[in-house]
């Protein structure tokens, strides 16, 4: 009998002659309307988890930086707001806009390279997936990459995105230079060198200082790692998680709410073969878990005897392979989520406290809550700026509504002093931006030298910087 | 699978007509899954326009069948999904659907093209 199939066949002894599973709360998926067959109006566009949507009034993905430069001066386009998108990833509102909407998915790959550096010049349109192998190629890989490569360079690194490693920064923090285009269309470098406050403002820059064309990334020489999956009852896991997190190069780990019991997850350097052990599906798993809260939300004690009964049965995994084909997994389960980034010394309370909120009061709570650890790094608006941290993520299936679990949970992460990734949801404001970052007014200053009219602020991003700028 | 009481209707209408293949003296007389698959790795659009957002946002997963997508080429993968008519399909592009991101990663394209993408994805593979 496969292992899923033993949870399945625990859930469905469980629930004889108790067959009610718990009504959710579900919202109806937006419909699109597709025009299919009619005229062009404006297509609607949405993030990939529903949370956000809009309809610009133009889409663009523009076929060379000229013609990126021509549409942003152009006296005809002038009147519209312009926000950049990538994958529509991101779960906050920086994406949606009623102007142009601008791709820059035509331009990606590596451009050039320098090999006694290791580092290499990469098109902002590239999407993570399609950088690991042309990499590669050039006898170079990332230091470190996010645990999905769908999102696109430009909009992984305007957001602050990250992996996991406590000697590792996120992608942003190994930037050596960008190219971008501003709001009248001219095009400006900056580097540690050249324009070093531009530099340091736009490496996490959520898209309102131009619109990136490419960037030049420090790597390393390519590598293999071991990763190793081992399922662990919460109190183990969180003895050992710091120690663990210095120990191996990447370390983190996952708690399935109601269970009592996670899975961690090592990489470790090695020259060992390429291998791998049978490895269980997590989107299978997220369906599952989701399945388990379906009909045993109404008894937590049963729900915990199933499912951490069934996780001390599974066998830890491990799996050797090339870095960059290691990291990452698919996600096919949508979802919607919250993280913030604590400080190292304080993560365990708050997770602590996060456990408990949620056992005693959100039963319908299933996806598992992600623990990951950061190394510190310099960029402005870097949510780990000058702070190594640890980042704790929550997450409710995109039917269901996000904002109880996420308004319950927040004020937590914020009393232990958390800053919100940039693309996760989140309720804070400018003044409260401000009080957590110390560069948060030189930003502003560079962000209005560049954009003094607001050209590349949505409402969300005016309300942020400035209300009286924005193009809507 | 975990048992609901309406799982048992599509179960019965599963067995029957499975029944019903196997008594016809039906039996699968398209390309083989590995057919496909080679085809999967190699297809594209002739329209060079088309061919090159095909490259750039849809082959990632449809030459591979990651992220639940459905290959390039799997006639009988996409006949259950072209039943539900061709604007649900784009309204589905559009909207994003399981892994696939909204407007399938392809943010300029208009219907026209989204449609003519599925068309070619769904047409079965030529071996």
């Amino acid at each position: 009998m496969e292992r899923r199939h033993f949870l399945q066949l625990l859930v469905s002894t469980a629930i004889a002659g108790h067959s009610l599973p718990l009504e959710a709360t579900q919202q109806a998926p937006a419909q699109a309307q597709s025009n299919a067959g009619g005229n062009k109006p404006p297509l609607p566009w949405r993030n990939w988890s529903g949370s956000q949507q809009s309809v610009p009034a133009m889409r663009v993905a523009p076929r060379s930086v000229t013609e990126l430069q021509e549409l942003l001066a152009a006296p005809d386009h002038r009147h519209l707001p312009v926000r950049p998108v990538g994958s529509g990833h991101s779960f906050s509102a920086l994406v949606p806009t009623d102007g142009m909407l601008v791709s820059m998915a035509r331009l990606s790959g590596v451009l050039g390279h320098d090999d006694s550096r290791c580092q290499a010049k990469v098109a902002a349109g590239t999407l993570l997936g399609q950088l690991g192998q042309p990499l590669d190629a050039i006898d170079q890989a990332l230091f470190n990459m996010p645990d999905i490569d769908q999102q696109s360079l430009a909009g992984l690194l305007a957001t602050a995105t990250h992996g996991t490693g406590s000697k590792l920064m996120c992608l942003s923090g190994y930037v050596t230079a960008l190219t971008l285009v501003s709001a009248n269309g001219e095009m400006i470098e900056c580097s540690q060198d050249r324009h070093p406050a531009l530099f340091q403002a736009a490496r996490v820059g959520l898209g309102c200082l131009g619109i990136v064309t490419d960037v030049t990334l420090q790597n390393t020489r390519p590598y293999r790692l071991r990763k190793t999956t081992e399922w662990l009852p919460l109190e183990d896991i969180m003895a050992t998680a710091d120690t663990l997190a210095d120990r191996h190069r990447n370390h983190e780990f996952y708690y399935i709410p109601f269970s009592g019991m996670g899975f961690t997850s090592t990489h470790d350097l090695t020259d060992e073969p390429l291998s791998a052990t049978p490895a269980l599906d997590q989107n299978d798993g997220a369906r599952d878990l989701q399945k388990a809260r379906d009909y045993l939300a109404w008894s937590p004690r049963l729900r915990r005897l199933i499912l951490g009964g069934y996780m001390r049965t599974l066998a830890r995994e491990q799996k050797v392979a090339p870095s960059w084909q290691n990291y990452t997994s698919d996600r096919n389960v949508r979802f919607n989520e919250m993280e913030y980034h604590l400080p190292r010394e304080v993560w365990q309370k708050a997770l602590r406290e996060v456990v408990d909120l949620v056992e005693n009061r959100f039963p319908e709570v299933f996806f598992p809550f992600e623990v990951r650890f950061v190394q510190a790094d310099d960029a402005w608006l870097s949510p780990f700026y000058r702070r190594d941290s640890v980042s704790i993520a929550v997450h409710r299936f995109f039917e269901e509504d996000y904002q109880p679990l996420f308004a319950a949970v927040e004020p937590i992460f914020r009393r232990y002093g958390g800053r919100p990734h940039w693309g996760k949801l989140n309720t804070l404001t400018a003044a409260e931006f401000q009080a957590l970052y110390p560069k948060w007014q030189a930003f502003c200053e560079v962000r209005k030298s560049l954009d003094p009219n607001g050209r590349f602020l949505n409402p969300y991003l005016a309300g942020l910087f400035r209300d009286n700028t924005s193009h809507g | 699978m975990i048992q609901h009481p309406l799982h048992h209707t599509h179960a019965r209408l599963l067995v029957i007509t499975s029944l019903a293949l196997i008594i016809g003296g039906c039996s699968p007389s398209g390309p083989s899954e590995q057919a496909i698959r080679d085809y999967a790795e190699t297809a594209r659009p002739q329209d060079p326009e088309l061919s090159g957002i095909y490259q750039r946002s849809c082959m990632a997963c449809h030459s591979r069948g990651t992220s639940d997508a459905p290959l390039t080429g799997d006639g009988e993968a996409w006949n259950s999904r072209l039943e539900k008519g061709m604007h649900r399909l784009v309204d589905n592009v559009v909207a994003g659907m399981g892994g696939m991101p909204p407007y399938g990663l392809c943010m300029d394209c208009d219907t026209a093209e989204f449609q003519a993408l599925i068309e070619f994805m769904a047409r079965p593979a030529e071996t």
